[in-house]
């Protein structure tokens, strides 16, 4: 009987289908037109600007091959600054996800004020950055921060901090700073996906007598992994595009290029140094690197997806 | 409301705000305004001046002021506040001037940022403009490296010079005279210093304010005679660089709030918190609105070191070459407009500025009355283009290899003279790329 | 003995209880307290923040900064201007964001995977990196120096990620409810119309959301396209104070405070439709 009904809405779907064949095509194909007027042509210009000499008041532009990708090898400040920023990005990455996993696990339990705590945790999502930057520069500064009240709590310390002028604090603090701002946002999409886990699975695995953590771990987990995933993938993006939060608080100080990723190095380079050609090399050199980690996702996402439609 | 709207659709421009018209009336007088009927614009060719000093309160005004008594005194020209906030000013500039043309007939430039648009071709000869002024010959030497062919692209609307500008109460009742040593100078500074309360002095020191920190960080070794470069040789590594580093570096040590912002470090200026600061004489107008307690106290020194000279840079408004001829005839009357002596003074009696750009630009009787000024008079002027040679055209990239070094000198105790070795080192090799294909 | 252990256990379940009160308490009070203590610094007269060590509650409270603000600075007139910006942005967003994730989830077409790709790799680029051509191509077009054409710019760069947002929100929607629209007679679009939409209305919102605190945000494009101050938003308007070397700290945390209030209150009202909306758990087969 389910089977006839089945067949018949194969046979509806596909004459219907006949006549909207092109449908994706045209609707994918406006989306395209519309980002490519605003990023993919003009990526393609700063990809051409990479071949050139384009520094602002330089005599002549003029092609100049591979130069800025043979200084590029030889930069060690430029390498020194994907060391940074991977470095930068996975700690945001995993300290966003887990946090926000974490948090999501907990306020998924059933207490009184549970929707308060819920609207606490999710604020620093809604915070504007440049408000996150300077409330926290102003509680870390080294005369009369706040951080400093909590710091002198901890036995052996003393003296006022550094802070963003310490070399060993500077990183920490850029990310902390960092997972502040963006694990609201993983919070609350895990927090969605926690709820949308059918019911069922949980009260099966209690009859079988199943403890919390294995709930956790055979159940919850496997269920809400491609939106961990995804919640990778975008804080992956977060951080690698990462400039307010980190080029007002230490500049990519405090010496040495310590916090300096390459969104950072691309502005010095373009804006404060006039060097546009060397910007765009850097530029799309740093695409290319991340455009590697992209093709893994979409790998996964693609294996999920028919495991989804099968 | 004489402010159309320009943008193609533009819903919220509200044209003048209520206490825009209020400022703004108030500033050119009532008379002047209402001697302006707002049918008269139509016929009067509008161009935008880009500037970051809409911002500021004390210069913004200032140059309102000057630009309602220039539309009571003629109806030809109107000439509108565009630009951005400071910090993005250069960076919109450039690419304005990447994508062509920079958008608007009449600009402010810093220092740095006006060689380069000199040397791509945006500038228009001003020249015309002081001749006809008569002011060639005492033209401030600091306008030397605007001139191509003899012919002047761009004149000063604020020259900054350094001083040392301190608090006298503070040293009144810390019982302490002003320096003229170095040494007595640090002697003074720890004398004022009561941490967290009060501090000796500042200086900006953090990569996150790398403007800040590098134009002044300059002065530093200027005092001591220092050249950061002479032509294509960088000079990091040389004995009075590394004198005035080492002196920044004991400053820091011992007088200053470490890691302070400079938005935090001006705050605390202002309530008599920080005792001095080497800081410019255009700065100084913001103590007068947002410091009137220590305002009066206020005096200034030549910087105390050995040499005497002051860093002095000028800010110059520049007409577009790219503009239209129209529109650059009505951009070059507003300049002589404002260059001839009676508006160029009361320019700088709105701005408290004292240095001039030629002797006759400013009244005696007002210079007498600003009793901080004494300072900034006496320093010996030195100008960019004879401390940093041709890195002038690379000056935030040549700091920028300075300040990271010395940055691990002040964060990490690393000996003043390695860090600046390696600065020395990275800056001859950078020098190659920097100046291929660029001919002066 | 029984009812000592009976009370043992609700001792236990007690002190447990507490336990994770506290935890949740001590959890919120970290994340909140840099929003506590602007607010803090923001109504305290400037003197008491600049002491060590600060007090923590303040002793005396003072709306100087406020006022001040708003007599000086054309705060009103940066906030309409950039709730326009944010709305605009916002619709722009939806509309094609809806079509997107319509066309990744439930349309059936070649070079699904190429499409997804390309929206994750138009993410991975810096803003810094293509603001230069994006402005050429505006001055060149004449479009520079508007709120709506800015908005464009503002929706391409936060689009991409909304369709993936939203194309999880359509995951959770079983294709059979997709299916027995066509059944029923609807064409492709009048399904998502009509009943797609109505079934995703939380992730609409949460889409917004996203769309409307970027835009809202926003800075480098914003700076660089607007020229007249009297349609700057307020991104821009707060960094235009935050350079200024005479602007006292307290008004710049007054400033940045005024400027957060209005996305936390809009989150804070639409919050229930969002963890809603980025789950749609309800309709899941």
């Amino acid at each position: 009987m389910a089977e006839q009904v089945d067949e018949g809405a194969g046979l509806l779907r596909r004459h219907r289908r006949s006549r909207w064949n092109s449908l994706p095509y045209t609707l994918v194909l406006l989306i395209v037109a519309y980002l490519a007027v605003f990023i993919l042509f003009p990526i393609a210009q700063q990809f051409l600007t990479s071949f050139s000499n384009n520094v602002v008041g330089v005599d002549k532009v003029q092609w100049v091959g591979l130069r800025n990708y043979e200084r590029l090898f030889e930069d060690d400040d430029f390498w020194f600054s994907v060391q940074v920023t991977f470095t930068y990005m996975a700690f945001v990455v995993v300290g966003a996800v887990s946090l926000g996993l974490l948090s999501a696990l907990l306020l998924n339990r059933k207490f009184r004020g549970r929707n308060v705590a819920r609207s606490a945790i999710a604020v620093p999502w809604a915070f504007p950055e440049i408000s996150a930057v300077l409330v926290f520069l102003w509680m870390c500064n080294p005369t009369f921060g706040v951080m400093n009240v909590f710091a002198r709590l901890i036995p052996g310390i003393e003296q006022n901090l550094n802070w963003l002028s310490d070399p060993k604090l500077a990183m920490p603090l850029v990310i902390a700073l960092s997972i502040w701002k963006a694990f609201p946002f993983t919070f609350l999409v895990i927090l969605a996906a926690l709820q949308a886990v059918p019911r069922e699975l949980y009260e099966a695995a209690d009859v079988d007598g199943a403890t919390r953590m294995q709930q956790l771990r055979y159940i919850t987990i496997p269920e809400i992994t491609p939106t961990l995933m995804l919640m990778a993938v975008l804080m992956s993006i977060f951080s690698f595009k990462q400039f307010t939060l980190i080029w007002l608080t230490t500049g990519g100080g405090p010496y040495g290029g310590i916090t300096e990723t390459l969104v950072l190095r691309i502005y010095q380079t373009a804006f404060r140094f006039f060097d546009l050609a060397y910007g765009a090399t850097l530029g799309v050199s740093g695409f290319v690197i991340v455009l590697g980690l992209t093709l893994l996702f979409v790998y996964a996402q693609q294996r999920q997806d028919r495991a989804r439609r099968r | 409301m004489n402010r159309p709207s320009t943008g193609l659709l533009r819903p919220f421009s509200m044209g003048m705000g209520r206490r825009d018209f209020l400022k703004r009336t108030a500033a050119a007088g009532l008379t002047a305004a209402l001697a302006t009927p707002a049918i008269a614009q139509n016929a009067r060719i509008k161009i935008p001046l880009l500037s970051w000093m809409w911002n500021e309160p004390g210069r913004g005004d200032a140059w309102r002021a000057m630009l309602a008594k220039f539309h009571a005194e003629q109806s030809d020209v109107f000439v509108e506040e565009a630009g951005a906030p400071f910090n993005e000013y250069t960076n919109n500039m450039l690419i304005q001037s990447q994508s062509g043309a920079i958008n608007g007939a009449l600009f402010h430039t810093t220092p740095d940022l006006v060689v380069r648009l000199l040397r791509g071709g945006h500038l228009e000869s001003l020249q015309d403009i002081v001749d006809s002024l008569g002011i060639g010959s005492t033209l401030s030497a600091a306008h030397d490296h605007l001139r191509v062919d003899g012919k002047v692209h761009g004149l000063d609307i604020v020259t900054v010079k350094f001083g040392l500008l301190y608090n006298s109460a503070l040293f009144d009742s810390a019982g302490v005279g002003v320096p003229t040593t170095p040494e007595e100078w640090v002697q003074t500074s720890v004398a004022l210093t009561k941490a967290p309360d009060q501090f000796g002095i500042y200086s900006p020191h953090l990569m996150s304010e790398p403007g800040d920190f590098w134009f002044i960080l300059q002065q530093w070794a200027v005092m001591f005679d220092g050249k950061w470069a002479d032509g294509r040789t960088p000079l990091v590594n040389t004995a009075p660089v590394i004198e005035g580093m080492k002196l920044f570096k004991t400053m820091y040590d011992k007088a200053m709030p470490r890691g302070t912002d400079t938005a935090t470090a001006n705050q605390m200026y202002a309530n008599g918190r920080i005792a001095q600061q080497l800081i410019v004489s255009a700065a100084v107008n913001i103590w007068s609105s947002s410091g009137p307690d220590i305002y009066p106290s206020l005096r200034s020194v030549v910087p105390p070191g050995p040499s005497g000279k002051a860093i002095t840079r000028i800010h110059p408004i520049c007409v577009n070459a790219h503009a239209s001829d129209d529109e650059k005839a009505a951009a070059k009357s507003f300049v002589e407009w404002l260059y001839r002596p009676e508006n160029y003074q009361e320019l700088m009696e709105r701005c408290l500025d004292v240095v001039p750009p030629y002797p006759g630009a400013i009244r005696q009787e007002y210079l007498d009355k600003q009793f901080w000024a004494e300072g900034y008079l006496q320093g010996e002027a030195i100008t960019p283009l004879e401390i940093m040679g041709d890195y002038i055209f690379f000056n935030q990239e040549f700091g920028n290899v300075v300040m990271d070094k010395f940055s691990e000198v002040l964060v990490a105790d690393r000996p003043v003279e390695d860090a600046m070795a390696d600065a020395q080192e990275e800056l001859e090799k950078a020098s190659k790329r920097l100046f291929d294909g660029f001919t002066l | 003995m029984n009812a000592g252990a009976h009370l043992r256990h609700r001792l236990r379940r007690f002190g447990a209880g507490m336990a994770f009160y506290a935890l949740i308490i001590g959890f919120c009070g970290v994340v909140l307290f840099p929003v506590y203590w602007m607010i803090v610094n923001a109504i305290q007269p400037l003197s008491h923040g600049m002491q060590y060590p600060p007090p923590m509650i303040p002793e005396e409270i003072s709306f100087l900064p406020f006022t001040t603000l708003f007599e000086n600075y054309p705060v009103g007139r940066w906030l309409v201007n950039s709730l326009l910006l944010a709305t605009m942005t916002t619709l722009i967003v939806l509309a094609l964001a809806v079509l997107g994730s319509f066309a990744m989830t439930f349309l059936k077409w070649r070079g699904k995977a190429a499409f997804g790709l390309l929206l994750l790799m138009t993410q991975m680029l810096p803003e810094a990196l293509v603001v230069i051509p994006v402005y050429a191509m505006y001055r060149n077009l004449g479009l520079s120096d508007s709120l709506p054409t800015l908005s464009l710019v503002d929706a391409a760069f936060i689009l991409p990620i909304c369709i993936w947002v939203l194309k999880n929100s359509f995951d959770s929607i079983a294709e059979e409810i997709y299916e027995a629209a066509l059944i029923d007679g609807c064409s492709p679009l009048g399904a998502l119309v009509r009943t797609l939409l109505p079934l995703s209305a939380p992730g609409l919102v949460a889409v917004s959301v996203v769309a409307f605190f970027y835009a809202w945000n926003e800075y480098l494009f914003a700076v660089t396209l607007i020229n007249s101050p009297d349609i700057r938003p307020v991104a821009v308007g707060l960094a235009s104070l935050k350079v200024m070397l005479d602007t006292p700290i307290d008004r710049v945390l007054a400033a940045a405070l005024f400027f957060s209030i209005f996305p936390v209150i809009f989150y804070l009202l639409i919050q229930r439709y969002i963890v809603a909306g980025l789950s749609a758990g309800a309709v899941k087969g």
